[in-house]
């Protein structure tokens, strides 16, 4: 493939990072609270929410880029975190808490 | 139908299983601010700082976290006794993309990019995988990758191959006109060309910025020298291994199909049912 991209991408300086991606569990939600329009058999996005290890080791260093969802987010999470964080104009009516 | 979620192991764990030493980790980043994101940094140590996107600090409904802040959707723990650091544009030196970048390690190695828009606090992050190529990272800039493709710079083939209703490592092939009738633009004649989804206004805080975003997005979707990779794409687990199986790095050699175009259009099987209906309408 020939390379037609408008894109700049920055100059290497030497260095590069290896990248895993990690389960960070998985969420299912209404689809048509992030995308539309509605297609047919896509009501619910079911999805994984991955976790990044990105590691440099010219540098010595490690770091995350995210984390996936925390396994006690029954117990930890505050009342507004569990839905409504992921929508940030109000949660919709319809939707709760879990089942 | 409510949200469910199912989280079998926290990250912490499967590092720990790895036999990766947390006291090895100097940084989380959270992309933004939504749980889906943010894990549970209270299990790493006081030593691992934590990086947040730009107006994170003086949003009150996410810092201080809860318990402190009864109203937060942060948890306080994420944040006690550790270093919070929060990411200012302002002082970049650099854009990619036309986005504002950091160079996180200060070598070329991986880049923050402020990506606002799904939150006030959305990030993404550009990873030099080799000289030359790279990853981006995209969270939550987009949802699906429907969002992004296709587009004039990458337009729906004639055929598809592999076929995106087969096996990703068939050698099967799907004609790219299946899916037209079911795309939103499809009578305008643009279904080639347009992606088939556009982020909802209730999923956004700002959804001006969160379609410019996406802009940027198809741009660097369109460059054969990156991989994009949004914080749900469940389509790359077709050819790549999660940690620690496997990793991301090196996913330019893989192949055949090559990683990049061989999951490409995979996310058009979430339309079969759809494609079906239509066909059988006919």
């Amino acid at each position: 493939m020939s390379n037609t991209s408008p894109l700049v991408l920055p100059p290497y300086k030497g260095s590069t990072v290896r990248v895993s991606a990690l389960d960070g569990g998985h969420i299912a939600l209404p689809a048509k609270f992030l995308i539309e329009p509605s297609i047919l058999g896509q009501d619910i996005l079911d999805v994984p929410a991955f976790s990044f290890l990105v590691e440099n080791h010219e540098a010595g260093k490690k770091i995350m880029f995210d984390l996936g969802i925390m396994k006690a987010w029954e117990t930890k999470l505050g009342p507004k975190s569990e839905m409504s964080c992921l929508f940030p104009t109000g949660i919709p009516d319809r939707l709760s808490k879990r089942d | 139908m409510q949200a469910t979620i199912n989280v079998p192991f926290d990250v912490s764990e499967i590092l720990t299983s790895a036999s990766v030493d947390l006291l090895s980790i100097n940084a989380i980043i959270w992309s933004h601010h939504h749980i889906d994101h943010t894990g549970d940094p209270s299990l790493f140590p006081s030593t691992t700082s934590l990086v947040v996107g730009p107006n994170f600090k003086s949003n009150p409904d996410i810092y201080p976290g809860y318990p402190t802040n009864p109203g937060a959707i942060t948890v306080q723990s994420a944040f006690d006794g550790r270093e919070v650091i929060e990411l200012d544009f302002n002082d970049a030196q650099l854009t990619v993309g036309g986005l504002r970048a950091i160079d996180w390690f200060q070598d070329g190695s991986f880049y923050l990019l402020e990506a606002l828009g799904h939150t006030n606090d959305h990030i993404v992050a550009l990873a030099r995988t080799s000289e030359d190529k790279f990853l981006l990272l995209g969270a939550d800039a987009a949802h699906h990758c429907g969002e992004f493709r296709p587009t004039p710079l990458v337009p729906l083939p004639e055929s598809i191959t592999p076929s995106p209703l087969e096996d990703v490592r068939s050698s099967s092939v799907c004609p790219g006109a299946i899916f037209e009738p079911i795309h939103r633009s499809a009578s305008l004649g643009a279904a080639r060309t347009t992606p088939f989804y556009e982020p909802a206004a209730v999923g956004a805080t700002d959804l001006v910025k969160c379609k410019e975003t996406i802009e940027v997005i198809k741009v660097f979707d369109a460059s054969p020298d990156v991989l994009v990779i949004v914080g749900h794409d469940y389509t790359i687990l077709d050819l790549l291994e999660l940690y620690p199986k496997g990793e991301l790095t090196g996913w330019e050699k893989r192949g055949p199909p090559s990683v990049k175009e061989g999951l490409r259009w995979r996310f058009l099987r979430d339309f079969k049912k759809a494609v079906e209906a239509n066909q059988g309408a006919k």
